[in-house]
């Protein structure tokens, strides 16, 4: 061997015995940590999966690391309680897969009632909290517990901020043409030519993101079905009703009647969400449709006065205006923790009511998920009060790979490329494909209905 | 005789990485392809029934379909565009340097901010849009239209963003290849009488033929593979734009479909080398007939 081969070669054996060295500090250092005493972590998918969601930096600190200290007191072999909260909302699902994937400790998991019903839960990414959850369910609201409540067992120790369906409206253009907030789709609709002449785009709408287009579908569904919206959901994916029965058509037909009638922009497609909001902020838009998480965001951005009002009341069917969703996270055990039963205590001791209060009072929700954690007092609060109970959203029920197909088809039907009669058929035509593909429908019905009534 | 072993120690550390960061997990995702796998653990044998269930999924042909007109849109106009460019920015012109900068921006912007710009310069009047602003100043309001929004259009318009963002980078490459060229060539063509098209098609167009391979193999490597992130933030793979990649992004992160995936991502790399390699054959197969 040449001598410039020798020296090439001790370089890399140099390198190597460094890295190894490396490995084994990092080990030892490791090692130390856990003997010290017992470490929890508590994994956020996405950096909203935080207590105190949406409130300051500071705040959301403060609160974590006050309920932290004290749970520490009452089971004192915890010694650090990791908080891992990082990423967007769009790829918490595969930041929680990976890290499962990759062996990190995962204890307890901060999850929104989204993820949970279509993905965390048939994923085998948690476990059930059924034993749990029934021996508390006093605690949380009518309808809290159903939101986490997949296959027939609990998955999530509610503990969030109410969030429902509701049109945001600026009340200011509606005073300049003299109307209040309407209550009917005809009184609506009866305002899109003063809304025109006055310059102004009656309903904004952000549809570049398609799952939002499922929000005119589903409350046009409550409608058509006369209040029966999940039974008949579950009717169609057990394929004893048809995506094409004549209710399903209409409450699609009810939904593109936005855009025919005028009242919705066709071009909504167009925008995502940021740029939605700032038509509606700038005081181009009479109102938008959205959930009641952007309270904050108008308030702080707005200088015009405004107001909510339920997804208006069609004449023309039964079934009577309903808004979609309620309590939208929760604390919910990792598949894979090796201390479930530290994990559990952890999820118990933060859903207690003092505890849940401290945590939830950050946010001046208008409702919380629990019983004696009382939101705001201001209107707009008692307004979105008196929308409760919310009805569970239909797309946490639809297979993730319907919902997504839904979700495009019923964009290209309100931006006027196709009919409700095809976009009924495609969605019936994918669903067989799925059937096909040995999809089965599996039931959603509460683990113990007493604990949601 | 013997061979120096010096050469082949030093290729060894690069070697090796490759080895392990590119051919080992290459070799272990087809591996994991023939099995039944959700993105964590990993079922029984499937053999290639996954690459069946792939191959008729009308999604995967509809994405197909899209990537392959997406292809074949961008590839060429990345050619004309870069060319026309390369050509522009060689005239001997004051201020062509600061020009060729301008030109280069776009290859250097982060993609937010295009897909920022282009969704704001594409949408409808009222929101601000300012193509159907300044189609409707010159009387042409017949011509405004939902750009990202419709089926007819969208693919088309993020093909041209593709283009667009890409040109300077094409262009940089023509213009290596055009300054590489012989000026005795263009003098002789000159003395012939050749005007400037005719140099342009008999010198220049022959002389960066080699340049035009090359320049042709990365925009379609990348219509195949990088077109991703341009689809996501103009349409999120809706209306119509939905290309192998965004399906392959959607079974895999939003369905859980991982095998398919996967699998899907197999079959677009041997899509890319048949393409590749015929595309190869043919140039060379045109090279040797020259």
């Amino acid at each position: 061997m040449s001598g410039k081969a020798r020296v090439i070669l001790g370089a890399i054996a140099l390198y190597l015995a460094a890295l190894a060295l490396h490995w084994v500090h990092v080990s030892k250092l490791s090692n130390a940590s856990a003997g010290a005493g017992i470490k929890l972590v508590i994994f956020g998918p996405s950096s909203w999966d935080t207590f105190a969601s949406g409130a300051a930096e500071e705040v959301v600190a403060r609160v974590t690391n006050d309920l932290d200290a004290r749970f520490e007191i009452e089971h004192p072999q915890v010694k650090q309680i990791v908080h891992d909260a990082r990423g967007p909302i769009a790829d918490g699902l595969a930041r929680l897969r990976n890290a499962e994937a990759a062996g990190d400790q995962l204890d307890v998991v901060m999850c929104a009632a989204d993820p949970v019903n279509t993905a965390y839960a048939r994923g085998g990414l948690i476990a059930p909290l059924d034993a749990l959850v029934s021996g508390i369910h006093q605690r949380f609201i009518p309808g809290a517990v159903e939101n986490f409540t997949v296959d027939g067992q609990v998955w999530a120790a509610p503990l969030s901020a109410v969030n429902i369906t509701t049109f945001f409206y600026n009340k200011e253009l509606f005073a300049k043409i003299g109307e209040p907030a309407p209550k009917t789709y005809s009184d609506f609709r009866a305002l899109v030519p003063q809304f025109r002449a006055a310059g102004v785009i009656p309903v904004v709408h952000q549809g570049k993101n398609p799952w939002m287009w499922l929000l005119y579908y589903m409350s046009a569904l409550v409608q058509t079905t006369e209040n029966h919206q999940v039974m008949f959901v579950e009717h169609m994916l057990e394929g004893t009703t048809r995506f094409t029965d004549a209710k399903n058509v209409r409450a699609l037909q009810l939904a593109r009647a936005w855009v025919d009638d005028g009242l919705l922009d066709a071009q909504s497609n167009e925008l995502d969400e940021s740029t939605m909001k700032s038509v509606f902020y700038s005081g181009k838009a009479a109102a938008y449709f959205g959930y009641t998480w952007d309270i904050a965001g108008i308030a702080s951005n707005v200088s015009f006065k405004w107001g909510v009002f339920p997804f208006p009341q069609n004449e023309s069917v039964l079934g009577h205006t309903e808004a979609f969703g309620g309590v939208d996270g929760g604390l919910c055990l990792s598949a894979t923790t090796k201390q479930s039963d530290l994990a559990k205590a952890y999820i118990e001791f933060a859903t207690r009511d003092e505890n849940a209060k401290r945590l939830l009072q950050p946010l001046r929700a208008f409702a919380t998920s629990h019983m004696n954690v009382i939101g705001e007092s201001d209107d707009i609060s008692r307004e979105l009060r008196s929308q409760l109970p919310a009805a569970k959203s239909l797309d946490w029920i639809f297979p993730v790979e319907l919902a997504d197909f839904m979700q495009r088809e019923m964009q290209a039907m309100m931006g006027q490329t196709q009919t409700p009669e095809q976009t009924a058929a495609n969605i019936q035509a994918k669903y067989e494909a799925l059937v096909q593909a040995g999809y089965v429908y599996r039931s959603t019905q509460s683990a113990f209905p007493e604990a949601t009534k | 005789m013997t061979y120096p072993r010096a050469p082949y120690l030093l290729l060894f550390p690069g070697m090796l990485l490759i080895g392990i960061f590119l051919l080992l997990p290459i070799v272990y995702g087809f591996w994991l392809s023939l099995h039944e796998f959700n993105g964590i653990a990993i079922g029984p044998w499937a053999g290639f029934t996954v690459y069946r269930n792939v191959i008729t999924d009308a999604g995967f042909h509809e994405a197909l379909w899209h990537t392959v007109v997406f292809a074949a849109i961008v590839v060429v106009g990345k050619n004309v565009f870069g060319l026309a460019l390369a050509v522009l920015v060689s005239l001997p012109l004051r201020g062509v340097r600061a020009f060729r900068t301008v030109l280069f921006l776009p290859v250097t912007l982060n993609i937010i901010v295009i897909g920022a710009f282009w969704t704001y310069f594409l949408s409808a009047s009222r929101f601000g849009g300012l193509l159907n602003q300044a189609l409707s100043a010159v009387g042409l309001q017949g011509l405004e239209h939902s750009w990202l929004g419709t089926p007819a259009t969208a693919l088309l318009c993020v093909s041209c963003v593709e283009i667009w963002r890409w040109g300077g980078l094409h262009m940089l490459i023509f213009l290596a290849g055009m300054q590489a060229i012989d000026p005795s060539l263009y003098a002789a063509a000159k003395l012939d009488g050749a005007n400037a098209w005719q140099r342009f098609r008999h010198v220049t167009l022959p002389q960066l033929r080699p340049i035009i391979f090359v320049s042709t193999l990365i925009a379609l490597m990348g219509a195949f593979v990088r077109s991703f992130d341009v689809v996501w933030v103009l349409t999120r793979a809706g209306f119509g734009t939905q290309v192998v990649v965004t399906y392959l992004y959607s079974e895999a992160f939003k369905f859980g479909h991982f095998a398919q995936a996967t699998a899907t991502g197999y079959i677009l790399l041997v899509i890319i080398a048949i393409f590749a390699f015929t595309y190869y054959f043919l140039s060379n197969s045109g090279e040797q007939h020259d």
